[in-house]
């Protein structure tokens, strides 16, 4: 495995990675909701993004009495944060920002974050219906979060490599997803998970007011609501890079063709979580361990004996 | 022309509205939910969410506090109105609209709002004395936060989303510190035995989603539900009028499916929540009972082939068998919902009202969530019934 499969951008590679996520984010938000502007049978809806901030940015921000405000400001803040950091491992193409040599690790490490800022948001405002959502995040993130790890596991094995940029090499033949169709599933799963998004949208359910978001006005809000479709994004781009094979594609130059497989990957996304129900916070957890953890980890089994065999032959 | 006009004009495409629900206010409601889905605008989930309240029907006169409070609560630029009949719904909103977009209006009002909620303090002194403690506690917050802080009474309780909030959280007694004024939660033994801290949160009476008027009283231990009390605060005025030679049978089947669609809504399964609402808007606009019917029928059909759905609803609030004449005994949340879509779809009643008696018990040990989800699938009585008390062994 060549460490220099992938290269480093130069001191504005961070900049130029936030503002492509930040643009992919916001398609997600806006195929969102020309979905949802198409089914309730009215036209256009593309715009509602915009007017979505545009109405937080002028909202003033309250806060609750005795709120925790560090600990609030810092889980409100953390998921556009930790979606960030999350791109900065990512290979868009030949190019990324940080060619860490444990860029997978990094990965799940900034998902494991992604707990603390949902239960501080919570925790943070000193209300019933906002820790309540807290909690909730915590008991799907324990079902979630080994059928995860054990779905990551998957194509490091297959690679041999922590390192993102050799994992991209690695599925030059064939692609992983190819022959690692349940660690794919599970994967896209807790990157629907981990956003926040339906079937596991509990945590900010109708049923508690809106949950972790209750209490949540203007610029707050507006950061919660740009971290779940940015980690959506990040975890479309990951997809890509672990099983998707990244960049790789005829005529189009690589970074094009990640971008394009990221942005459809979101986009199905979207449209497939709008047509599930959510679940029920204390349903996830029999399934995610009964049925998706042996599944996967007889996938990751099979990768590791496949890739054996594959080299001593 | 500056930025913040331009910031108001986009703002306004798409506002959020806080609906509430008072005396005799369902058909004002379904006009409202109406516009909103036609806009392209947002039903709120709580006060913290909203631009406009929208306050549907009639408020009887000891609930103008709690509506006060569920003001409080919008965090500006905001605006607030009464609709008293679905024919005023467009106007009333309109008018919201015209309040958001002036801009020097909204932000004198703001200026004004900070300025004077110190005096709205003491002009309370009169009141009950724990809402007076309640207060002394916020303008402490307010010295140590800072400005920002100083709209922090309107949420003094945090949960008071329904709007009676003051009755919740006295049980902290004097002699228990109370950051931020608030009382800290009392103890209780849970299902196990252990003490954990027992909240009490009001659920309602105006919480999306809710039957108008209910008051839920919970004890809450974490997120469960281990002592409940059921009262109206209000009662909930008579049927709709919906005139016709057909209109009792078009006010049935406008109810009925107003009750499923807010099951399927809360259960998480907004794509049928949302069709099963467009039934309810054409019935009400006069269409074919016959077409409505149908499209239940398909719904229906739709709604027994959803696992993940039937997964969520099966086996919750459970009615236990052999109880009085009228109830839905041994039926679960997914049969009435079933139940009350065939009869919608048959053109008969529903399995009828259930007595607010019924619900204390039916809810107790169960999760905030699964209470929500039991509460929207009975048809409870509309008739204001004396409160119930229910309370653990």
């Amino acid at each position: 495995m060549t460490p220099g499969a992938v290269q480093q951008l130069p001191v504005w590679g961070p900049l130029a990675a936030l503002a492509a996520l930040a643009v992919v984010a916001l398609s997600g938000a806006m195929v969102n909701d020309v979905l949802a502007a198409r089914f309730s049978g009215r036209r256009g809806g593309g715009f509602a993004p915009i007017a979505e901030a545009a109405r937080l940015l002028r909202q003033r921000r309250r806060s609750t009495v005795a709120a925790d405000e560090l600990l609030r400001r810092v889980g409100v803040a953390g998921l556009t944060v930790a979606s960030a950091l999350k791109v900065a491992v990512l290979p868009v193409g030949a190019w990324v920002v940080s060619d860490l040599a444990v860029g997978l690790v990094w990965f799940n490490a900034m998902d494991v974050l992604v707990w603390a800022f949902v239960w501080l948001a919570g925790w943070g405002q000193n209300s019933v219906f906002p820790l309540v959502g807290g909690y909730r995040f915590l008991a799907l993130a324990l079902a979630y979060e080994l059928p995860l790890m054990f779905a990551l596991t998957a194509p490091a094995v297959a690679a041999g490599s922590l390192r993102m940029g050799d994992i991209v090499a690695a599925q030059e033949g064939l692609w992983f997803v190819v022959w690692m169709p349940v660690a794919f599933v599970v994967f896209l799963a807790a990157v629907l998970a981990f956003s926040l998004q339906r079937p596991f949208t509990a945590p900010m359910a109708a049923d508690i007011a809106g949950g972790v978001t209750a209490e949540l006005s203007g610029v707050d809000r507006f950061l919660v609501l740009t971290g779940r479709y940015s980690l959506l994004s990040a975890g479309a781009g990951f997809a890509v890079a672990l099983f998707l094979g990244g960049g790789s594609g005829p005529l189009l130059p690589d970074w094009l063709w990640f971008l394009g497989k990221t942005v459809v990957l979101l986009w199905l996304l979207v449209a497939l979580r709008r047509r599930i129900p959510q679940l029920r916070p204390e349903q996830l957890m029999a399934p995610a361990w009964v049925v998706g953890l042996p599944l996967v980890l007889l996938q990751v089994l099979i990768v590791a004996v496949v890739t054996i065999n594959g080299r001593s032959s | 022309m500056g930025l913040r006009n331009v910031l108001a004009r986009i703002a306004v495409t798409r506002c959020h509205v806080f609906v509430a629900e008072g005396y005799a206010g369902a058909g004002s409601r379904m006009a409202v939910e109406r516009l909103l889905a036609d806009n392209g605008w947002v039903q709120a989930l709580s006060p913290g969410d909203a631009d406009i309240l929208c306050i549907c029907g009639e408020v009887p006169e000891d609930q103008t506090d709690a509506v006060e409070r569920l003001w409080d609560q919008l965090p500006g630029p905001r605006s607030r109105t009464v609709v008293t009949g679905p024919e005023h719904a467009g106007r009333a909103l309109d008018g919201c609209v015209a309040e958001l977009l002036d801009v020097d209006g909204q932000m004198r009002l703001e200026a004004e709002r900070t300025a004077t909620e110190p005096k709205e303090d003491d002009k309370q002194d009169d009141g009950d004395s724990r809402m007076n403690m309640d207060h002394e506690g916020m303008d402490h917050g307010k010295k140590d936060d800072g400005a920002e802080d100083s709209h922090a009474d309107m949420d003094h309780e945090g949960m008071d989303h329904g709007g009676m909030s003051h009755e919740g959280m006295d049980h902290g007694g004097m002699e228990m510190p109370m950051p931020g004024g608030i009382g800290l939660a009392g103890e209780g033994k849970d299902r196990d035995g252990l003490d954990l801290d027992a909240l009490k949160v009001p659920l309602g009476p105006y919480l999306p989603f809710w039957p108008a008027g209910l008051v839920l009283h919970c004890e809450l231990q974490g997120d469960i539900v281990f002592a409940a009390r059921a009262e109206y605060a209000f009662g909930r005025g008579e049927e709709l009028p919906i005139g016709g030679p057909s209109g009792t049978e078009r006010a049935a089947l406008v109810r009925q499916s107003d009750l499923v669609s807010r099951l399927l809504a809360l259960a998480g399964a907004a794509r049928e929540a949302a069709k099963v609402r467009g039934v309810r808007d054409a019935a009400l606009d006069g269409a074919a009972l016959d077409e409505c019917r149908r499209s239940l029928a398909a719904s229906g059909t739709r709604l027994r082939r959803n696992w993940l759905l039937r997964r969520t609803l099966q086996g919750i609030g459970r009615i236990p068998q052999g109880g009085a004449a009228g109830e839905p005994g041994g039926t679960d949340a997914w049969d009435r919902l079933l139940a009350l879509l065939d009869a919608t779809v048959a053109g008969t009643a529903g399995a009828g009202a259930v007595p607010l008696g019924l619900l204390p018990d039916l809810v107790r040990g169960l999760e905030l969530s699964v209470v929500r989800l039991v509460v929207a699938s009975l048809d409870l009585s509309p008739q204001p019934a004396p409160a119930v008390e229910g309370r653990a062994r």
